[in-house]
């Protein structure tokens, strides 16, 4: 479970779903939220749930986003999608644990009654106000179920009432804490969306910020991100071969506890990082 | 007379509109540009989910700007769930 590009898909546009597979996004959410209007939330229900039950998705994990717990939409839009091939549902706007252990039960009682195993639905949360950002560890810890947390920055800067910049200083502590926390509670740690599509050096930068928060992947809104999301989000040739170069010597040394590389001292942590990159190269090479 | 649509006049997708009429067929009015190359597999579809819904005394007009399959399914039931909401008593399978 890796995904650098998380790339939300309007779930009312039949054409932009059933072209979004081939993009190279490592997942997509379908979205039932903010791209639909509150008249045609039926209709792009059903059209997501037709979408995941006839179309082929295979080679990109789907994600459907419901809108809100307190919206009259949350239980039917799960519904809808509970018993198709989506990896999980991403719930928006999230601010206590009371809403997690909310979604948690929601979803063990939908695979109960359909007869789905257990844990088959994972989910992901959106952080986007203040109090979300300040109840993290809680809303991490509230359910084994829940595999990730995303941080929505539009509505967070809206909830704060500040301007949201390019730059994204304003969104510093916010992005570090969220990503400090998801890390800490053995969660992956999504970044906002960089809004502006046609400003590519900007993507990159703002993907460097996300990385040196600890932030695992980024939600993309253009299929034209995707690939620039992807190749910022993964370690460079020379990391990966590096990578490779000091697990062999670790094997071939017997697997100590600490070693020696190019004179600089690999111990336990160290090599942990460079096992990641290793097996994030693996995936990429579909092994 | 009650009627209900669902779709846009937008590539890749169907606009459906559903009328509740006082025979007991379902009259199938299909307008694409595809229409003769695929206007016998969409009013399958069609009659097929009617047929699913327990559905009679409708017409149906089929507006297609080269929906698949999935577009069409989705956006036919919910336009049959709409005009329920309308009055219509029968149940709509989703």
């Amino acid at each position: 479970m890796f995904w650098r590009s998380i790339m939300y898909v309007p779930g009312n546009t039949p054409s932009m779903i059933q072209s979004s597979m081939i993009y190279g996004a490592d997942a997509i959410v379908l979205d039932l939220e903010d791209s639909v209007e509150e008249n045609e939330k039926d209709s792009a229900r059903n059209l997501v749930s037709y979408a995941l039950k006839m179309l082929d998705f295979s080679g990109t994990d789907v994600f459907v986003r419901t809108n809100s717990v307190d919206s009259k939409h949350f239980l039917k839009d799960l519904a809808a999608v509970a018993d198709t091939c989506i990896y999980g549902i991403r719930v928006p706007k999230v601010q206590k644990a009371e809403e997690i252990i909310y979604i948690d039960q929601s979803i063990t009682k939908i695979e109960k009654e359909l007869g789905l195993p257990a844990g088959k639905i994972k989910f992901m949360v959106s952080i986007e106000s203040a109090l979300g950002v300040l109840n993290i560890k809680e809303i991490c810890l509230a359910s084994q179920r829940l595999i990730g947390i995303a941080f929505g920055a539009e509505d967070f800067t809206y909830d704060m009432s500040i301007k949201r910049t390019k730059e994204g200083k304003e969104l510093a502590f916010a992005r570090s804490v969220l990503a400090l926390t998801a890390r800490a509670c053995g969660k992956i740690a999504i970044d906002c969306v960089f809004s502006d599509t046609k400003d590519s050096e900007g993507l990159k930068k703002d993907c460097e910020t996300a990385k040196s928060f600890g932030m695992t992947g980024k939600s993309v809104i253009h299929p034209g991100q995707v690939e620039a999301v992807n190749e910022l989000f993964s370690p460079s040739v020379q990391e990966v071969d590096q990578a490779r170069r000091v697990i062999e010597q670790y094997e071939k040394l017997g697997c100590p506890g600490v070693f020696s590389f190019e004179g600089n001292m690999v111990d336990l942590p160290v090599l942990k990082k460079y096992q990641r990159i290793y097996e994030l190269y693996g995936r990429d090479k579909g092994e | 007379m009650k009627s209900a649509s669902c779709g846009k006049a937008k590539k890749g997708d169907v606009l459906i509109t559903v009328s509740s009429i006082d025979s007991e067929k379902v009259v199938i009015n299909i307008r694409s540009k595809v229409k003769e190359l695929y206007a016998h597999e969409i009013e399958k579809t069609v009659r097929e989910i009617v047929s699913q819904a327990g559905k009679t005394n409708l017409e149906i007009t089929v507006d297609d700007y080269g929906a698949l399959d999935f577009a069409l399914r989705a956006r036919l039931i919910t336009a049959l769930q709409r005009l329920q909401e309308k009055g219509d008593d029968t149940d709509v399978l989703a």
